[in-house]
This record gives C-alpha cells, sequence and structure tokens, in this order.
C-alpha cells in the first residue's frame, strides 16, 4: 500500500533505479515508453488494468511555475495517482493536473493508473527539473516618498516609514473638481483635473510572473476603508478599493507592465485614525505562498490652520444692508482696505442666510499642502466647518466650496458656543512649533459675581481632530467659560508686530488698563456718544458694582494669560494690554461693554502693510477731542511694527451692526490666506 | 378683556376717570390687583390721555419720597403715567425690549434671549414701566410659543429684577423685597430680586438679606443670592455679617462659597477705589476684614481655593500676600499648604496691578 497524502493510506513503494523500466508487480503487466511500469493486481473479469503514460510542460521551469501534467494512458483508466516528486506521497487524484515545485531540483514523477481490471505505474526518473531563482520578478510598490511630486527609483528609499526623511502624501480628497456637489471621496471613477487630487502609487511590472498565482495590496488595519485606491486606465482612474483589508490586481497584468494607482483620503484623520497608510504588495505563486512582497507608507496631508501672520488672499464678510443693525459702515471701511492691500473682498449676501453675520464663528480657514512636480508645493485651500448649525455655514458650502478648495463638513451636531470658529485661534510659530498652536477658550470656573461653577470646552471630537493631525498640537485651551458667547476672540487676538524679536505678540484685553485711561480723562466726558448707552466717564468711574465685575474679568483675564504662557513659553513681554471693558449682559455673563478693540481683523498684505481693522472703541475724548481709548492703542502698536511692515489702523464703526450683537469686527469676518513657504511634511 | 375688566372700565369711564383729579385717579388704579392686565391697561390708558397737565401731579407723586413700604405702587402708577405722557419712544421700547423675539436674538453672537442690556440702557425712567410690567401685565406680555416663550419669559422676569439693581433705583426696593419674600416665584428670579437688593436697596436691605439667608427653609438659591448680595452693601455692618455667617454652624459647601463670594465682592479694591477716597479708610476696614475672613476659611476649607483665591486676589489687601506664604509654608496641613500655594503667584499679580 502507498502512503497516500490524500487518503492517508499505504501502498507498496517501489524504487526506481532505471529510467523506461516497467517493473510488474503483480497481474498482467504492460509495457510503456519511456518509463518504468508496475501493474497493480486487476479485477476479474477477462479485462486488463489500464497502461499509464502521461507527459508534461515544461519540463524544465522555475520556483513557483506551474507544471501541466497530462494523462497519455490508454486502457480506459478510471483513477489516477500522481506522485509529483517519486516521495511515494500521492500528490493529485486529478486525471491532469497542475504542479508547482517549490525547491530546485530534479524529480521523478509517477503516474498510477486503474480501472476495474487492475492498475499499473509508470515512472518517469528525473523527468522535472526545476530551477532556483525565478526568472525575474521583484515586487515593487513605489510612491512619491521623497515628496518631490514625481515617482522615481530614488522613491525606494526611506519608503516603508512615514517620518520627516520618508513616506508620501496623500490628500483627503473633499473638494469638488467635477462639481457634481459631491465630494470627490464619493466618487468611484476619477478623470480630469481630479486625478490631480490622487497620489500617485506605481506597482512595478513583475517580470514572469508566477503562473497562477496572484497579486494583492494590503491596507493597513487603521486606514481600511478610510482610503480610496485607483487604477489608471488611459487617463480614468476606477476604484478599486474602498474597504476592506486588501485589493487584487491581476496578476497578469503585473506582469505585461507597470500598474498605476491613485490614492485619496475617503475619511478624515481622527482619534482612531493618524492618516497614516502602509500599502503592501504581496505576490503569491498558485500555492498562495507568498513570493515577494514590498511596502510603501503615506500619511494624509493634515490641515493646516491660519495665523494672522500669514499674508491675505481673500478677506470675507456679510452682507447686512438695511436695518438698524446693517453693516455698511464695516463693509466700506473693508472694502478699502481690501483695494489698499490687493486683497479680494467677498461678500456673502445677508438676507439669503437669514441676517446671520457670523462668519468667523462658520468655519476655520486652512490649507491643505501637497508635493507638486510643478512647482515647491501644491495649495488646496480648506476650511472646517464648526459645530455651529446656523445659517451662514452654509456660505461655505455654496460658494467657496469647489475645485481645489475643500471643506470639513462638521464633525459633531453639539452645537454649544464653544464650538465656533471665534473660539478657536492659532498662537503663531514658538520653538519646537513650527506652525503655531492651535487654542480654544473654556474651562471650568466660577460664573462671575457668584458661587455657581460654570463648565464649557470645544467639543472632544474636535479637539482630538487637532491634536491627531498633530502638525499645530498639542492644542490647548484658556478660560473663557465665563463669557456670554464665550470665545477667546473676545479677549485675545494674535497679531504680527515685526519691530519684536518673536515677531508677533498677544494683545489682550484689559479692564485695568481701560479704567487707568478713565481715570486720566475728563470726569464730564462722554462715552458711546449718541448711542442708547451713552455714559460719561464720571458714571463709568462711580459705578462701584461695574468696577467689582472688571476687577473680577480682569482676574480671569490674567488667569488666561498664564495659562497661555504655560502652554507656549510666551513672557509678559508678549502681551500687549488694550483698554477694554466688560460688563454682565444678563444672568452673569460677560461681554465687552466698549467695542471690544482686540476683536480686530488683521489683514497682513503682500505690499508689506499689516492692515488692522479695529472696532472703535468709542472711549472718551481728551480736550483734543481724541479719543483716549484709541490714543493709547496708537501708542502700544507703534512700537511694535516697522517701516518696511507698517500697521495701517482704521477704527471701524461696529456698535450697533456687531458690538450690541455679542460681537465685534473679527466676528464678522474671515479670511483666505497664503500659508508659509514651507514644507511640513519635513518637519 | 375680562369680564370684570370690562365692568370696572365701563365704571371708570367715563363717568369715573372724566374727572381730572388726578390723585383720585391714582389712587383707583393703584388698587388694580396684580395681575388684572385688561383693568390696568384700562386705567394707565385713561391717565394717559390727560396728557400734559397731568404731569405736574403724577410727578409729585412719583417722586421718589413717595415709595414706601405702603404707597410704592401708588408711586409706581404715578411714574409710569408721566414717563409714557412725556416719552412716549421709551415706554415703546420698555414695552417691547427688543431682545426678546427670535428675530431679533437669533442674530445674536450667541442666539438666546438677551433683553437686560437694551433694558438698563433706557435708563431710570423705564425702572417704573417694568414695574408696572411686572405688577399687571408680565403674564400677559406676547412670548413666542414653546421652548423659546420660556426662555424669553426667564430673561425678562430677571431682567425686571436686574434692572433696578444695575441703576441703583432705590426707588423698587419695596418691590424687590417682595419677588425675594414670595416663595411662590422662580427661586433664580428671587435670587435676582436679592442681588438686585443688595445693590438698590442700601444699608437698610441687609437686615433682609440676614433674615432670608438665616431662614433655613429658604431655598439654597435664594439664600445664596442673599449672600451674594451682602457684598454689594459697601459697610464694616455688611462684612461683620458675612463673617458671622462664615464663623457659624451648619455651614454648608454651598453656601460657605457664597459668602466667599460676598467677601470677594465686598472686598473689591477697583469698587472701593470708585466710592472715592472720602470712603477710604471704611474700605480699609472692610478690605482687612475680608482679606482675614478668606485666609480663616483657607485654613479650614483649602477645598474651596477657586472661590478663596477670588477672594483674595479682588481684595488684593497687600498683607494678605505674605499671610498666604505663610500658610504655603507653614500651613497646618498638606492641603492648606498646596490650596495657598496656588494663591500666591495670582495674588501677587492682583496687589501688583492695584498699586499701578
Amino acid at each position: 500500500m502507498r502512503r497516500s497524502k490524500l487518503s492517508g493510506g499505504y501502498a507498496c513503494a517501489i524504487a526506481a533505479f532505471m529510467t523506461f523500466i516497467l517493473v510488474a508487480c503483480g497481474g498482467g503487466g504492460s509495457s510503456g515508453g519511456g518509463g518504468s511500469g508496475s501493474s497493480g493486481g486487476g479485477g476479474g473479469g477477462g479485462g486488463s488494468a489500464p497502461a499509464p503514460d502521461f507527459n508534461a510542460t515544461p519540463t524544465s521551469t522555475t520556483i513557483g511555475n506551474p507544471v501541466q501534467f497530462s494523462d497519455q494512458s490508454v486502457g480506459a483508466p478510471t483513477t489516477w495517482q500522481w506522485d509529483f516528486d517519486n516521495d511515494s506521497v500521492i500528490d493529485s487524484t486529478s486525471q491532469n493536473p497542475s504542479h508547482s515545485y517549490g525547491t530546485a531540483g530534479t524529480y521523478s514523477v509517477t503516474l498510477t493508473v486503474g480501472n476495474a481490471s487492475g492498475s499499473n505505474s509508470l515512472t518517469k526518473t528525473n523527468y522535472i527539473t526545476i530551477t532556483g531563482a525565478p526568472a525575474s520578478g521583484t515586487a515593487d510598490i513605489d510612491a512619491d516618498t521623497n515628496r518631490d511630486g514625481t515617482i522615481t527609483t530614488a522613491d525606494d528609499t526611506n519608503e516603508n516609514v512615514w517620518n520627516s526623511s520618508g513616506g508620501a502624501v496623500f490628500y483627503f480628497n473633499q473638494d469638488d473638481d467635477d462639481n457634481n456637489n459631491n465630494e470627490d471621496y464619493a466618487d468611484t471613477v476619477s478623470t480630469g483635473v481630479d486625478t490631480n487630487d490622487l497620489a500617485q502609487v506605481i506597482i512595478r511590472q513583475f517580470v514572469n510572473p508566477p503562473a497562477g498565482g496572484n497579486v494583492a495590496v494590503t491596507v493597513s488595519t487603521a486606514a481600511q476603508g478610510n482610503i480610496r485606491v485607483f487604477r489608471n486606465n488611459s487617463g480614468t482612474y476606477t476604484s478599486v478599493y474602498s474597504a476592506g483589508a486588501s485589493f487584487t490586481l491581476p496578476i497578469g497584468d503585473v506582469g505585461a507592465g507597470d500598474v498605476e494607482l491613485g490614492i485619496e483620503g475617503r475619511d478624515r484623520i481622527s482619534s482612531s485614525w493618524d492618516g497614516q497608510v502602509t500599502l503592501t504588495l504581496e505576490v503569491r505563486n498558485s500555492s498562495n505562498t507568498l513570493v515577494d512582497s514590498d511596502a510603501v507608507a503615506l500619511r494624509m496631508a493634515p490641515p493646516i490652520f491660519a495665523t494672522n501672520l500669514w499674508i491675505t488672499e481673500e478677506y470675507h464678510i456679510v452682507n447686512i444692508p438695511s436695518g438698524g443693525s446693517h453693516n455698511g459702515a464695516l463693509r466700506s471701511a473693508m472694502q478699502t482696505i481690501c483695494t489698499n492691500g490687493g486683497i479680494t473682498y467677498r461678500e456673502a449676501y445677508g438676507p439669503s442666510y437669514q441676517w446671520d453675520r457670523w462668519l468667523q464663528d462658520s468655519s476655520e480657514p486652512a490649507v491643505i499642502q501637497l508635493p507638486s512636480s510643478t512647482g515647491p508645493r501644491r495649495v488646496i485651500d480648506n476650511v472646517v466647518q464648526l459645530a455651529r448649525w446656523r445659517p451662514v455655514d452654509d456660505w461655505s458650502e455654496d460658494v467657496l466650496w469647489g475645485s481645489d478648495f475643500d471643506w470639513f463638513q462638521r464633525f459633531s451636531t453639539s452645537n454649544g458656543s464653544h464650538n465656533y470658529g471665534g473660539n478657536l485661534e492659532v498662537v503663531p510659530p514658538t520653538t519646537g512649533q513650527p506652525y503655531g498652536t492651535i487654542c480654544y477658550g473654556g474651562g471650568t470656573g466660577l460664573k462671575i459675581g457668584t458661587s455657581t461653577t460654570t463648565s464649557d470646552n470645544m467639543t472632544a471630537v474636535y479637539r482630538q481632530f487637532f491634536d491627531a493631525c498633530e502638525l499645530q498640537g498639542t492644542s490647548f485651551n484658556y478660560t473663557s467659560e465665563w463669557l456670554a458667547v464665550g470665545h477667546i476672540d473676545e479677549f485675545s487676538m494674535f497679531i504680527p508686530a515685526p519691530n519684536t524679536s518673536r515677531g508677533w505678540v498677544c494683545l489682550i484685553a484689559s479692564p485695568d488698563r481701560a479704567y487707568q485711561i478713565l481715570n486720566t480723562a475728563p470726569s464730564s466726558a462722554i462715552v458711546f456718544q449718541g448711542r442708547g448707552s451713552q455714559t460719561t466717564v464720571s458714571n463709568i468711574i462711580a459705578d462701584s458694582a461695574l468696577q467689582t465685575l472688571n476687577n473680577e474679568v480682569q482676574t480671569r483675564i490674567d488667569q488666561a494669560r498664564t495659562e497661555i504662557k504655560n502652554a507656549t513659553g510666551l513672557t509678559d513681554a508678549d502681551f500687549i494690554e488694550l483698554p477694554t471693558l466688560f460688563e454682565n449682559v444678563g444672568n452673569n455673563w460677560m461681554a465687552a461693554y466698549n467695542p471690544g478693540v482686540v476683536n480686530l481683523v488683521c489683514l497682513p498684505a503682500s505690499n508689506g502693510t499689516i492692515y488692522l481693522a479695529i472696532p472703535d472703541p468709542e472711549g472718551p475724548n481728551n480736550a483734543s477731542s481724541q479719543d483716549m481709548f484709541q490714543l493709547d492703542i496708537n501708542a502700544q502698536l507703534a512700537a511694535l511694527d516697522t517701516s518696511s511692515n507698517p500697521y495701517a489702523i482704521t477704527y471701524v464703526d461696529v456698535f450697533e451692526s456687531y458690538h450690541e450683537l455679542l460681537g465685534e469686527a473679527h466676528c464678522g469676518s474671515n479670511t483666505v490666506r497664503t500659508p508659509p513657504n514651507d514644507d511640513w511634511w519635513d518637519k | 378683556m375680562k369680564i370684570a375688566a370690562i365692568i370696572l372700565t365701563a365704571l371708570l369711564t367715563p363717568a369715573l376717570f372724566a374727572q381730572t383729579n388726578v390723585g383720585a385717579l391714582l389712587d383707583q388704579a393703584a388698587e388694580i390687583k396684580p395681575g388684572e392686565s385688561a383693568d390696568w391697561i384700562a386705567a394707565r390708558d385713561y391717565i394717559v390721555s390727560l396728557g400734559n397737565d397731568a404731569v405736574p401731579t403724577l410727578r409729585d407723586a412719583g417722586k421718589e419720597s413717595a415709595w414706601t413700604a405702603d404707597g410704592w405702587v401708588r408711586a409706581m402708577v404715578a411714574e409710569s403715567c408721566r414717563v409714557r405722557i412725556e416719552d412716549p419712544e421709551l415706554a415703546a421700547k420698555a414695552d417691547s425690549p427688543r431682545g426678546l423675539r427670535p428675530e431679533r436674538y437669533k442674530l445674536f453672537r450667541k442666539p438666546m434671549p438677551l433683553c437686560q442690556q437694551d433694558l438698563k440702557n433706557l435708563g431710570t425712567d423705564a425702572v417704573p414701566l417694568l414695574l408696572e410690567r411686572w405688577h399687571w401685565t408680565f403674564e400677559t406680555f406676547s412670548f413666542s410659543e414653546g421652548e423659546a416663550g420660556q426662555a424669553e419669559r426667564d430673561c425678562f422676569a430677571r431682567g425686571i429684577m436686574w434692572v433696578p439693581g444695575e441703576l441703583v433705583d432705590r426707588r423698587a426696593r419695596h418691590h424687590l423685597e417682595a419677588v425675594l419674600r414670595d416663595a411662590a416665584l422662580s427661586e433664580l428670579w428671587r435670587q435676582e430680586a436679592a442681588v438686585a437688593l443688595g445693590k438698590a436697596g442700601g444699608t437698610d436691605a441687609l437686615e433682609t438679606l440676614t433674615e432670608l439667608y438665616d431662614d433655613e427653609t429658604q431655598p439654597t438659591t435664594v439664600r445664596e443670592g442673599c449672600a451674594w448680595a451682602m457684598g454689594r452693601i459697601p459697610t464694616v455692618a455688611a462684612a461683620d455679617a458675612i463673617k458671622e455667617r462664615l464663623e457659624g454652624d451648619g455651614l454648608t459647601a454651598e453656601l460657605r462659597r457664597a459668602l466667599l463670594t460676598g467677601v470677594a465682592i465686598l472686598g473689591s479694591s477697583w469698587a472701593w477705589n470708585a466710592r472715592g477716597v472720602m470712603q477710604q479708610e471704611t474700605g480699609d476696614e472692610v478690605r482687612e476684614k475680608c482679606a482675614r475672613m478668606a485666609i480663616e476659611v483657607l485654613k479650614s476649607s483649602p477645598q474651596d481655593v477657586d472661590a478663596i483665591s477670588r477672594a483674595l486676589i479682588m481684595t488684593a489687601w497687600e498683607d494678605s500676600l505674605q499671610w498666604v506664604k505663610d500658610l504655603a509654608e507653614n500651613g497646618e496641613s498638606k492641603e492648606v499648604r498646596f490650596a495657598a500655594k496656588e494663591c500666591v503667584e495670582p495674588l501677587q499679580t492682583a496687589i501688583k496691578r492695584n498699586e499701578n
């Protein structure tokens, strides 16, 4: 009996020492040319056992390549037993099997055929020759891992791990190049300009691939489902992967030449995915044995949020054309500034958005930078939509979103005011933070004038997103929960200060400074001239309740300053205190009493001028009929600019259009800006 | 219009109201029961229809001295009618606060009803109109439907309590006291009334505030408001009242923190600056007491470091910095030492600001 791999039984083992010798073990024998034969015990009935014969092609090949065996027996066999390597173990019972050899060598092959009359065997000694190395092929998957915009052999270095030295970059493809009102990542076919948004990946030709083998590309676990992979067919990219652990490609295609793929992101970076993906190319033979593999690492480009140091390309504002709170004065001032600065001025039409004017709150401007072969890098404008859920949020989608202007849709249904864009700023670059640090307001503390603790913060999903993006993290918060609206732009703002060693400063509201000025002002001087809240210096100074309240507000702003210092390494010299009083606007919630001057619009222009649109504080006039708050602000800012980068200050009337509605100029503005001339992936 | 109002209107017009005895009309109107809005509006409109001829009498009837415990409603009627005759535009604004309707507050950066500032900006002439609203027509005001209407209602009610306090309008003290004592009303409205009473009620208010604070049957919210309000009365007596209660038995954590808030408000160095040099001596005495109170609580209840720190910072009593440093070094427990250390830096900053 022979031991069978298939049945587990045993068969008699007869060694063949001679080529083409047929050995009869019993029963009637028959000879077959070119092999050693044996006849097995036949059944009765007067018939004869079949005479085995076979051939194979090729008889000489390489490891992993299949050899096709063909039965040539005569005598009507009904069973076939193949031993491809003459180890007395049956390898197949098919009539015409295929077999791949995994080890180099010369192999004798035995076929035993049988029918009701008996069986015979034929061994062809040293019939198959297998050589060691495959004739060609190494698995090779390449991407632009040196981030120069093209894929060359240089990209084979440092391709497996993403770090500052290597690894490719891809794009969360959420613009709408084909204008079909869907983010492009939802499209399963990519053509035209959208193909520029795909990071190219090339699977190099695998010469002489294993016949019957397969080619698969596995996607690292965390990225599975978060990316889409297209295959290029003459400029049309068709989706071959959007979910799961891997995708396959026809092995023949890989054997015929390079296969071009395109990668895009289809979900954002989050706390559960840092945007990185490793694609592993695996080539396997017909036995599914791994022949060779290669891997390449890519990372999705994170949004880089703009700072006030970036040059302004566009200024955006909502047009409130009529009514008591129309904003004609601010729009007019900003149009002039934009004209002078070469900045594109754009309006959202307020009545179309239910008069919602708080554009700053709806979204946060950012850019996406990608490697490019045609320039230093490619920049895609971007906004991150905040969880606000108010009418003008839609402007981003209606107007801005399109080709090469993408947007992150809201992450959360939580519409708390602390999630608005006015509560999100970027501290300009500091040591170890070349793109600055994201900050937002919130915390836990006592409501002003009460023993009631209040707690608020930006929703965790946003904070986690900022930190997962890494580039401008670790983000931090500072106290703002005591404010009615609760935004840090109500009392702090980072602006360029070219005449300082750091190059920028933090403007911070100061009730203390406001009172210092008021104490030197004529007591009869009018404040808020002509407004419903018109009063005098003496009235303000005599209001002990207002002073108590501002005393406490000052302690909270001092606390915020300490928190900023602790998070960024700033010192007291980096803060410029501007006069601002606060008041209780109801239920012990605070808001600016005079128009909040730090809530300004800062527009550095390409002409070198830094345009500052500062809410007119409408403070008391001195004997020369000059606004003493403005004089103080002008004097402090005068020390911060240079002749080549001067400030151009405009005091803008926002009293009824914004201030009385609990906001100021910055709250109603947004921008598109040019990022620094730098590559984030090298950091 | 309710039947009673129709009957009253018929009785008063023209048979009674046709007379020009404004004083008698005021007497009649002041007797209209709270909440009887139709009757009140009919009476008010009749008096207002008398025009400028009635103003001298109304002005005299509404002078501050007339706002007594027994006569303040009549004075309020007089002032309300006078303002409606002399300044109908202001009356219209007070009758329809712009921060209440959704079409307005949807425009706010934080879209919630906030009418308080607008009401405050109308000035003291609006106070009688607000009190009139509270007395007779608050419940029939046209608030929005549903949840928005509830928020508007709460906002308006709190505004009516808050504005007289902000404007330090002593005329409203009896109204505020009535609200504070009315157990049927919202605790938050009563709390708002307590704080306003502290601001507007003068030294007389301390007795009412301590009485309500000491009444253990009162809700904590109301007692908290009384504690905060004590800090609004800039006297040594108020400081002593707070001190006595901080040292008393049965002090809950909530009330201790509320009293500390009172200490912070009372000790506020900026507030004493606002009161001028004539008050400096009293101010120094009160501030030192406040600083010492905060230190004592720091020793006994360091877990309330945030409220303690605020009291110390706002008082910014120069000597207190050394007291805090001593506690940071030699406090009896590590909790006290840790809490004291937390206070040192912000207190230094506050004292430095005060010196400047």
